[in-house]
């Protein structure tokens, strides 16, 4: 039998043993992630052309937006309002959209290509993935004047 | 008995492919620092580490260096996690395969300093001792990704609605509408989304049989690696590309020589470990 092939297993087990006892200490996990399964209603925070497809996901965008009301909008006091406790969503991809809004009073919505919006997908039926958006704001890449 | 004074060059590739990991995910860990605004520790473990690196990579100061580098990428992976609550999940494979290759080249020193051994062989007889325990890590992260998954949902991690779930919120508001089409039938297609699934929970819980070796080695690494091939395609999460490039290092098994194994060579994939 080849010496190395206990330690091998050894290695194994002191890192499966180490991770379940200090689960978030680098370089020990148990990835977790999505362990507990996911759910309809999925929700995103989006920010969409007039076509519903979202805008700048892959490059590094800053949106420039204004609310209905002239001015900044309370993310979480707005998202709250849509019962969003019983969705699914995914923290880390919403908080990508939220930190590239800078809100801008001056801002004219009326004018604006793009919209902030909260998109509910309800799950599958018949064939078909329906979802309904709440217009949150109105904006405009960064770059765009 | 005769000892090549040479280490096999399939080891020496493997040696400077864990230090590009390493790097990788070093890179990465400070690198996340210094872009929010944590400046002097960020850079004070990216100069840290990349110095432990280099030592890794010299023969004489490996352990040491090795462990260094592991350290300074612990520093960056809690201090982030202290100052932000969150680190990068996708580069704890690097400080993990380091510590397996660790751990063998430490129980190989043992090894030899506890026995005088004249058949420890040559001096990289340790690297091949770290090398499988490092594969050994490596089919720990996923047994443990695949176990989480068991303990917090069982089999309902298979039901249809799950995988669609995920796929919808990572994937489809940002598609083309060609695109979307597809991903579209299969999160509509349950058949589907809880064959994936299933695929994902066995090969992620049977990642262990990979230190079997021979072909199921390389057959299971592939697995893995078309498993991580689908989830990009269908979530667009592409930042598990250290595992993947592990993944690719470590598929296959290489003879192991005889002046450390003591037997008659073996040819590759012709028998386990």
């Amino acid at each position: 039998m080849n010496s190395w092939k206990p330690a091998a297993w050894c290695a194994f087990a002191i890192y499966v043993g180490i991770s379940w006892i200090a689960p978030e200490f680098y370089p020990f996990s148990t990835f977790p992630m999505y362990a507990g399964g996911a759910h309809f209603p999925v929700d995103r925070l989006l920010v969409v052309d007039a076509r519903g497809m979202s805008v700048g996901r892959e490059k590094s965008v800053e949106y420039r937006c204004v609310s209905s009301s002239g001015g900044a909008l309370d993310l979480e006091t707005a998202l709250a309002a849509s019962s969003r406790d019983g969705a699914f969503h995914v923290p880390y991809l919403d908080a990508e959209v939220r930190e590239a809004i800078r809100w801008e009073s001056s801002l004219t919505a009326e004018d604006l290509p793009w919209a902030l919006v909260h998109r509910r997908f309800l799950g599958p039926s018949e064939g078909r993935l329906d979802h309904r958006d709440r217009v949150l704001a109105k904006c405009v890449g960064g770059g765009h004047d | 008995m005769t000892e090549s004074p040479n280490a096999p060059i399939w080891l020496a590739r493997r040696r400077v492919a864990l230090l590009v990991g390493a790097a990788f995910c070093t890179l990465v860990l400070c690198g996340d620092l210094i872009a929010r605004g944590a400046w002097g520790m960020g850079a004070s473990c990216l100069g840290i580490g990349g110095l432990g690196l280099w030592g890794f990579g010299t023969r004489r100061w490996a352990l040491l260096g090795g462990g260094i580098a592991l350290a300074a990428m612990v520093v960056a992976a809690e201090g982030a996690r202290q100052l932000y609550g969150y680190n990068s999940r996708f580069t704890y494979v690097g400080g993990a395969v380091l510590l397996g290759w660790l751990f063998g080249t430490g129980l190989h020193a043992i090894r030899v300093r506890m026995s005088a051994d004249v058949h420890a062989g040559p001096a990289w007889a340790g690297d091949v001792l770290a090398e499988r325990c490092a594969l050994g890590v490596l089919c720990a992260l996923y047994v443990n990704s695949g176990c989480s998954k068991w303990v917090v949902s069982g089999f309902l991690w298979v039901a249809p609605e799950n995988l669609a779930a995920l796929i919808t919120a990572h994937a489809l508001p940002g598609v083309e509408p060609g695109v979307m089409g597809t991903l579209e039938w299969v999160v509509v297609t349950p058949t589907m989304t809880s064959l994936l699934a299933g695929i994902t929970l066995l090969l992620e819980t049977g990642a262990f049989v990979m230190l079997l070796g021979g072909r199921l080695r390389a057959f299971w690494a592939f697995g893995l690696i078309a498993m991580h091939v689908g989830i990009g395609l269908l979530t667009g999460t592409i930042w598990y590309v250290a595992n993947l490039f592990f993944l690719l290092v470590f598929a296959f098994e290489e003879a192991a020589p005889p002046s450390i194994s003591g037997e008659t060579p073996v040819s590759l994939g012709d028998q386990p470990l």
